[in-house]
C-alpha cells in the first residue's frame, strides 16, 4: 500500500504542482493532493518560489483598485 | 477629519481613478460611468466621517466594487451572456517546462525577495495595471472577478455560463501570465525603471 502512495507522490511534477497550488486558491484541495502538493514542495524550490508568488498576485489584487490609475496619474504630472 | 467641501474636492480628484477602475472591469464605457456616479452619489451623502484621504478612499472604492458587482450580476441574468475563454492554445505554458513536466532551468521561478516592498513604488502599480491589460480580455475578467471584486469560483462559472473546470483553467492561467509578466517586467528586470 505505501508503495503505492510513494508512486502517487512521485508522479507530481512542476506543471501539475503549479495547477494545483492555482486551485488550492480558488477551492480546497483533496487530501491526497494537499500531502502530494506538500511532498512536491518540500522538494522544489522554484514550485516553492511560484507559490508565494501567486499569493503575492492575490495581495496585490486587493491593493489595485485604490492605486485608482497609476498610468493616467503619471501622464497629468 | 475632512469637513465636506476637501470631502468633494477629495471625491472629485478619484474619479478619474475609479473611472478607470470600473471601464477596466465591465469592459463598457456607459456601465463604468453609471457605476462610479452611484458610488459617488453613495460616498457624498453618507454621514460617515474621515479623518483623511486614505481612509475616504478606501472606502469610496469599496462602494464601487459593490456597484460593479451589481452591474455584472444584473447584466448576466440575461441568458445567452456565455463567453469564449479559450483564448489561451491549450499548450500556452508548455514552454516552461520540460517533457517530464519539471521546470526548465532558465524558467524555474527565482526569489522576488521582499516583493510587498514594491507596494508604495508607483512604477509597480503601472507595471501591474500594464501586466493586467495583456492578458486577454475574458481572461482577464474573470481572474479580476475573482481576484479584484471576490466572487467565488462557482458564482463565476455561474454567472459567465462557464464549466468549473474551464474557471479553474483560466485562473490559472491567468495567474501563469500575470506572474510572468511581474517576473520579467519589474521583479527580475535589470531595468525596472527604464522599461516603461
Amino acid at each position: 500500500m505505501s508503495g503505492g502512495l510513494i508512486q502517487r507522490i512521485d508522479m507530481l511534477n512542476c506543471k501539475h504542482a503549479t495547477m494545483l497550488m492555482s486551485q488550492g486558491m480558488d477551492k480546497k484541495l483533496g487530501a491526497l493532493q494537499r500531502v502530494n502538493l506538500r511532498f512536491h514542495l518540500m522538494m522544489c524550490g522554484g514550485c516553492r518560489n511560484f507559490s508565494n508568488q501567486i499569493m503575492l498576485l492575490r495581495k496585490s489584487c486587493e491593493k489595485f483598485p485604490q492605486q485608482g490609475s497609476p498610468i493616467e496619474q503619471l501622464d497629468n504630472e | 477629519m475632512l469637513n465636506s467641501d476637501s470631502r468633494i474636492d477629495e471625491l472629485v480628484s478619484l474619479r478619474r481613478g475609479m473611472l478607470k477602475f470600473a471601464r477596466l472591469q465591465l469592459r463598457d464605457d456607459a456601465s463604468a460611468e453609471d457605476a462610479v456616479q452611484e458610488a459617488l452619489a453613495a460616498a457624498l451623502s453618507g454621514q460617515k466621517q474621515f479623518n483623511n484621504r486614505a481612509q475616504l478612499k478606501t472606502w469610496v472604492f469599496a462602494i464601487l466594487k459593490n456597484k460593479i458587482i451589481d452591474i455584472i450580476r444584473e447584466r448576466t441574468r440575461s441568458p445567452g451572456a456565455a463567453i469564449a475563454v479559450d483564448e489561451f492554445p491549450e499548450d500556452a505554458y508548455d514552454d516552461l517546462f520540460n517533457e517530464k513536466g519539471f521546470w526548465l532551468e532558465d524558467a524555474r521561478p527565482s526569489s522576488w525577495g521582499d516583493p510587498e516592498s514594491s507596494f508604495s513604488s508607483r512604477q509597480f502599480w503601472q507595471v501591474f495595471e500594464i501586466c493586467l491589460t495583456r492578458l486577454p480580455e475574458n481572461t482577464a475578467r474573470v481572474f479580476m472577478m475573482r481576484e479584484m471584486l471576490g466572487f467565488e469560483t462557482e458564482e463565476i462559472c455561474k454567472e459567465l455560463a462557464i464549466s468549473p473546470t474551464n474557471c479553474w483553467v483560466v485562473l490559472h492561467r491567468a495567474r501563469m501570465g500575470l506572474r510572468l509578466c511581474l517576473d520579467e517586467r519589474w521583479f527580475n528586470s535589470e531595468n525596472r525603471y527604464a522599461e516603461l
